[in-house]
């Protein structure tokens, strides 16, 4: 208490986390080289409990400014010490990186993952050491205890936490103050206070926080229990795995005890009460408070029914309050600020705050403690700063092993125990588990069933049994031998569990499995059906990450291989069974196997894309010609439409046999390939040497052929056609449907792109250009005016930067083109008399959160502005031009005009199929290249059949040999994509990324870690190729597949 | 005007509302339009259920003037700028969300500005009902993102 002032406090973190990451030593160093520099009479140091920010452990806080140093090392220190304990500077390098920008933040209260916190149960944790009980008497600890034993009945305390509304923090959520009053009334004695620290969620820390950080806030809040009451004893059941947490609680106990604050006669007055440390085995079903009540006892840790509750017949059959850690942690601050007081934070049924572990793909795990009925995506994205390498967030699991996942769709909800069960999950404890693209839901259920199902006491049959078989059937799944009738045994079983279990945890077990059902049931079927784990994580499924994420499913690895050998001809050949697009896909496919490649966990992903670009140019002199896999037949198929999927279609039919005429409304074939994508990106003789090789399978190619114009779905029926494919793209520009629209100087999108193609470019020489949208066409469309010579090119987005949909290569070569970009602006009108002189937008600001997990822009009164502008590109999207049905309704279209289609890719009309963006809306070119395959063998199908029906093909694969050592490529690094300087490309459509040379290709694709190879291991298959197989009807679909 | 009063005539606006959608129904030519409007319309008639079980007893006008008002909403405005076309045969997706968009704007602003002009009970019941109305504008504008604003 007598401590002199010092000159600076420098609070090192000591919580669990941070130990991990090394903060004893750095609190050592910190402390040796203090006194090294003399300075232990200026400088204090505190090692205290969990500041909560885990992520960037060790952590180290300097007061009276408020410095925050994170990830602070040993070896860090002597600096630290120089610059700002002698010197008075900042460390840039120490401290917190902002990192969207990468700022640096220096001081803690402008930390964002800390700014919408509100730390009320964790406000010492990190503040105090936690081993010194003058430190917590300092920030008002024990006088809560003082004003409940000097001015309060037991009547006024468990009324003024009943008037609180605090509901039990240990998940279930029933009024604290309404047990404590149960208890209170109960007749018999003695009575005992419980706390449950039997944390057991994996991933889950709070308790163990609290009672590492601030172990007294617990102590003075189970005393006071105590006195309301009426119990003179009472027991900390903590969990044996909780060493530090243990000696802190003791440590804590013997102070208070010393200062006459707990045992006999505490501070002065009557009232005795004396507690005790149980320590549990580790068995989750204690958590459960008759289980943990037993195992106090000298039990087995068992449940058993209730009622009797415990307040009524509790530890040896005497009334007992058990509360969790953060309830009773709460209690002091309530008896101090008073009920209302509390009542007034979070939501009013939920009142007070919540502390959540936040663990995951999320760039800023750890410890949060945030008001109640706070936004489930401000936690995720706001205080835990959003999803790693800016992947899409999936779904967040809460509540831990018996919780539930919440989707994207519910980013907006209010974290509180009401809502969140709404959406099918619970509070819980306070696990939160964050999850992206790559976690499989159906895998993410079977980890948590397997931990629940293992924790089973075994007392009860539906727990024991229903857990068993619920986990027989994931496993069946995951490894994809389910059937869809799994699904509803799933969900029998799941009722059953939770209609007959005797305790929460059999009642709860289903809760992930449920939940993920609820809104994943997409992937389950995925899993069951196609055979395939959509996010690449299933081991039976996945031979390798980047051929699960190809949507053509190209043998990635096989070709890759290949090319590290220099034998490009047998790689391009593996290509193209499945994509004949390599020329194209090595320019403009957005490849997605790199964004799933394995490597990318070690240091950059390989550079597929451009090891593919390598292989096809370098076969470009040596033409392909597609071998033929069927007789000859006279069923003549019919595709309207000369894009990636029209073509690959048409390709697959002619080598199964069959004459194939594709007809194409513009003047050359390629579809938005050719007419879309601007020359810079995709050169159209390279494009053109992809097509040739179709039409040499005897795919015949009719230009300037256009539906409704030059012939119609009837007429192909005359003349012969037995099945016709629908692959129109979508090439109609939406529109923006604001006034003045109409005027002169306003060219959609796709069009203006399609003028330049056509060679029949607008003049835009010194011309203001203005774009609308963020897409890939919108970005297209700024690059091309750019180089038609437009003296300015703004583009018009009403999101965030990081909403766009536009590749982020595509954005950064616009950027450094000169574009200007208006974010979050919307436009409102189009100024001008006849032609266009400028347009008015309106500035937005993100609001909460939309379907897609994306901020929903909301307008900001009185921001209107006008842009000046000679034209005005809108580009907000792109759907397929229907003209030709004139509102016929005989083919079923969706709302943005696309084809409503069956499983197997056929349309409301008999004989006709569709594929690409027509069905799937603006795609890339491998999406449609995927639908091209699948809708090709969904019409051979028909013809051989005369039955449509879903069918799945089992790709083949390659066994290609690894003759060189990976362990030489450990260090080698990605290449640079050369470019054609900026420059050079102003007024020109010359293309702006340039191959790799060949000894780069080479060596780039050695560092692939050949994924294929250790799943032949792992799965203990063969090392033989196997040839691609149509697996037999996977599901009854006859016509529209019985849907 | 009563509370029992404002909920009739809130009642026979929703079932105007309700007539309107189906008869656009009947007049516009494709099916995935008419299934708009059939949302739009079912989407009346719960809103008129709604409002009917209110006015069958007041503690219910209070539970649900108290739930609306615990809802937080945004009018993100994303119709108030577009044109309007009135409904006819070639009617398309885009057409019907923004028709759909303006009428619950003026709804919206209708309840919105009767709030301003009373006091009390009836005060909040006017708020409670601009509320669901921007709901409903809410739901038709969110469909308008997802189908027409996929790059924007």
């Amino acid at each position: 208490m007598s401590e002199a002032l010092r000159r600076a406090n420098v609070l090192v973190c000591g919580g669990t986390g941070c130990e991990a990451s090394g903060s004893h030593d750095t609190f050592q160093r910190l402390t040796e080289e203090v006194e090294r520099r003399g300075l232990t009479n200026e400088v204090q140091l505190i090692h205290t409990g969990c500041r909560g920010f885990c992520a960037m452990g060790p952590i180290v806080i300097i007061y009276p400014e408020g410095i925050f140093y994170c990830q602070v090392q040993g070896e860090d220190i002597p600096l630290l010490v120089e610059e700002t304990l002698v010197k008075g500077h900042i460390v840039e390098r120490l401290t917190y990186k902002e990192p969207a920008a990468h700022q640096a933040v220096p001081f803690y209260s402008q930390i964002p993952f800390y700014e919408k916190q509100k730390r009320i149960i964790l406000r010492n944790c990190g503040m105090i050491d936690p081993e010194n009980l003058e430190e917590y008497i300092a920030r008002d600890g024990y006088q809560a205890l003082g004003k409940v034993l000097s001015t309060m009945t037991p009547r006024d305390v468990y009324g003024e936490v009943k008037a609180s509304k605090l509901r039990g923090r240990g998940g279930a959520g029933f009024l604290t103050g309404l047990k404590w009053e149960f208890t209170a009334r109960a007749q018999a004695e003695p009575k005992y206070v419980v706390c449950n620290a039997d944390e057991g969620d994996p991933g889950a820390f709070m308790d163990r926080s609290v009672i590492e950080g601030d172990p007294h806030s617990l102590l003075e809040g189970m005393i006071i229990c105590g006195y309301a009451i009426g119990a003179r004893e009472g027991y900390v059941y903590c969990r044996a795995e909780y060493p530090l947490a243990i000696k802190r609680l003791e440590i804590a106990m013997a102070q208070a005890e010393e200062y006459g604050l707990l045992g006999d006669n505490i501070l002065g007055t009557d009232f005795s009460f004396h507690l005790h440390v149980k320590e549990g085995a580790g068995a989750f079903v204690c958590g459960e408070e008759t289980a943990l009540l037993a195992s106090i006892e000298g039990r087995r840790g068992e449940p058993r029914p209730r009622p009797p509750f415990p307040a009524v017949v509790g530890l040896w059959g005497k009334p007992t309050n058990l509360n969790n850690v953060k309830s009773y942690a709460s209690v002091p601050q309530i008896i101090l600020n008073g009920a209302k007081w509390f009542a007034s934070i979070g939501s009013p049924e939920s009142p007070g705050t919540a502390i959540f572990a936040l663990t995951g793909k999320v760039n800023n795990t750890g410890l949060v403690e945030v008001p109640m009925g706070i936004m489930l995506g401000e936690i995720i994205f706001d205080i835990g700063g959003g999803i790693p390498n800016g992947k899409p967030f999936k779904a967040v699991q809460t509540g831990g092993p018996l919780g539930g996942c919440i989707p994207v769709q519910h980013l907006n909800v209010p974290v509180d125990f009401d809502s969140l069960k709404e959406v099918g999950a619970v509070m819980g404890s306070g696990g939160m588990i964050v999850v992206d693209e790559d976690t499989c839901m159906v895998e993410f259920a079977k980890f948590f069933l397997t931990f629940a199902t293992a924790e089973s006491c075994g007392k009860c049959v539906p727990c024991r049994m229903g857990g068993k078989r619920m986990l027989e059937v994931l496993t069946r799944i995951t490894e994809g031998r389910g059937r869809l009738q799994d699904l509803v045994t799933l969900r029998e079983l799941a009722a059953g569990m939770e209609e007959a279990s005797l305790c929460a945890l059999g009642q709860l077990t289903p809760g992930p499995v449920k939940s993920a059902l609820q809104y994943f049931e997409d992937e389950f079927i995925a899993h069951i059906v196609d055979k395939r784990c959509p996010a690449g994580a299933c081991t039976s499924l996945v031979r390798a990450r980047c051929i699960n994420a190809c949507p053509a499913d190209v043998d990635v690895p096989s070709y890759v291989a290949l090319v590290a050998q220099g034998r490009y001809a047998e790689a391009l050949e593996i290509h193209r069974r499945t994509n004949p697009f390599p020329l194209v896909c090595g320019r403009v496919c957005p490849a997605f196997c790199e964004d799933r490649c394995r490597r990318a966990d070690i240091d950059e992903a390989i550079a597929i894309r451009d090891a593919k670009r390598f292989m096809a140019d370098h076969e470009l002199e040596r033409p392909w010609t597609p071998p033929r896999y069927g007789e000859a037949k006279d069923q003549k198929v019919a595709v309207v439409g000369s894009g990636p999927a029209g073509l690959t279609a048409a390709l697959r039919l002619a080598q199964q046999g069959y004459p194939v005429t594709v007809f194409e409304q513009l003047p050359a074939p390629g579809g938005m390939m050719a007419f879309g994508i601007p020359d810079y990106r995709l050169p159209r003789d390279i494009l053109n040497a992809d097509i040739e090789a179709i039409t040499r399978a005897g795919v015949e190619i009719r230009c300037n052929q256009a539906l409704g114009r030059d012939f119609s779905l009837d007429s192909l029926s005359e003349d012969g056609y037995s099945a016709v494919v629908l692959a129109i793209g979508a090439h109609k520009s939406s529109k923006l449907r604001i006034e003045g629209e109409e005027k002169e100087g306003v060219l959609p999108g796709v069009d203006f792109l399609r003028e330049v193609a056509l060679d029949n470019p607008p003049d835009l020489t010194g011309k203001r250009v203005g774009v609308v949208g963020g897409g890939n066409v919108a970005i297209d469309a700024v690059r091309t005016a750019w180089r038609l010579g437009a003296s300015q090119v703004h583009v018009i987005y009403r999101r965030l930067r990081e909403d766009m949909p536009a590749y982020e290569e595509e954005i950064k070569a616009a950027e450094e083109e000169g574009a200007i970009f208006h974010f979050l602006t919307n436009p409102t009108r189009v100024l001008g008399d006849g032609h266009v002189t400028g347009v008015e937008c309106l500035v937005h600001e993100p609001g909460d959160f939309d379907r897609s997990g994306r901020r929903r822009p909301v307008p900001v009164p009185g921001s209107e502005f006008t842009l000046d502008l000679d034209v005005l590109i809108p580009a907000i999207g792109q759907s397929p031009d229907v003209e030709w049905l004139a509102g016929d309704p005989a083919i079923a279209l969706q709302r943005n005009n696309t084809f409503e289609v069956s499983g197997a890719l056929c349309t409301s009309r008999e004989g006709v199929f569709a594929a690409g963006d027509a069905v799937l809306g603006p795609a890339t070119v491998v999406e449609a290249v995927a639908q091209g395959n699948e809708v090709a063998r969904a019409v051979d199908h028909y013809l051989r059949t005369g039955t449509t029906e879903k069918t799945v093909m089992m790709p083949g694969y390659e066994v290609v040999e690894q003759p060189f050592d990976l362990d030489e490529y450990a260090d080698a690094r990605r290449p640079h994509r050369p470019e054609l300087p900026v420059g050079e490309r102003r007024g020109n459509f010359r293309e702006v990324e340039l191959g790799l040379d060949e000894e780069t290709a080479r060596e780039e694709c050695k560092r692939c870690l050949r994924c294929d190879l250790e799943w032949l291991e792992t799965m203990q298959l063969a090392f033989e190729p196997v040839p691609a197989r149509q697996a037999s009807k996977v599901f009854s679909a006859s016509r529209r597949d019985n849907q | 005007m009563s509370i029992e009063e404002i909920l009739h005539e809130a009642i026979q606006g929703e079932i105007e509302s309700y007539e309107l959608y189906t008869n656009a129904i009947e007049l516009v030519k494709q099916e995935h339009v008419k299934e708009t409007l059939r949302e739009l319309a079912q989407e009346e008639l719960g809103h008129k259920a709604a409002l009917e079980r209110m006015a069958a007893s007041p503690g219910s006008v209070r539970r649900g003037v108290k739930r609306l008002q615990r809802t937080p909403i945004q009018d993100y405005r994303i119709g108030d700028h577009l044109v309007v076309k009135p409904l006819g045969p070639d009617s398309t997706f885009q057409d019907v969300c923004i028709f759909a968009s303006r009428k619950e704007q003026q709804s919206y602003e209708l309840y919105r500005d009767l709030a301003e002009e009373n006091e009390g009970e009836v005060r909040a019941l006017f708020e409670a009902m601009a509320k669901d109305e921007l709901r409903h504008k809410n739901l038709v504008e969110g469909w308008y993102e997802e189908v027409i604003y996929q790059d924007f």
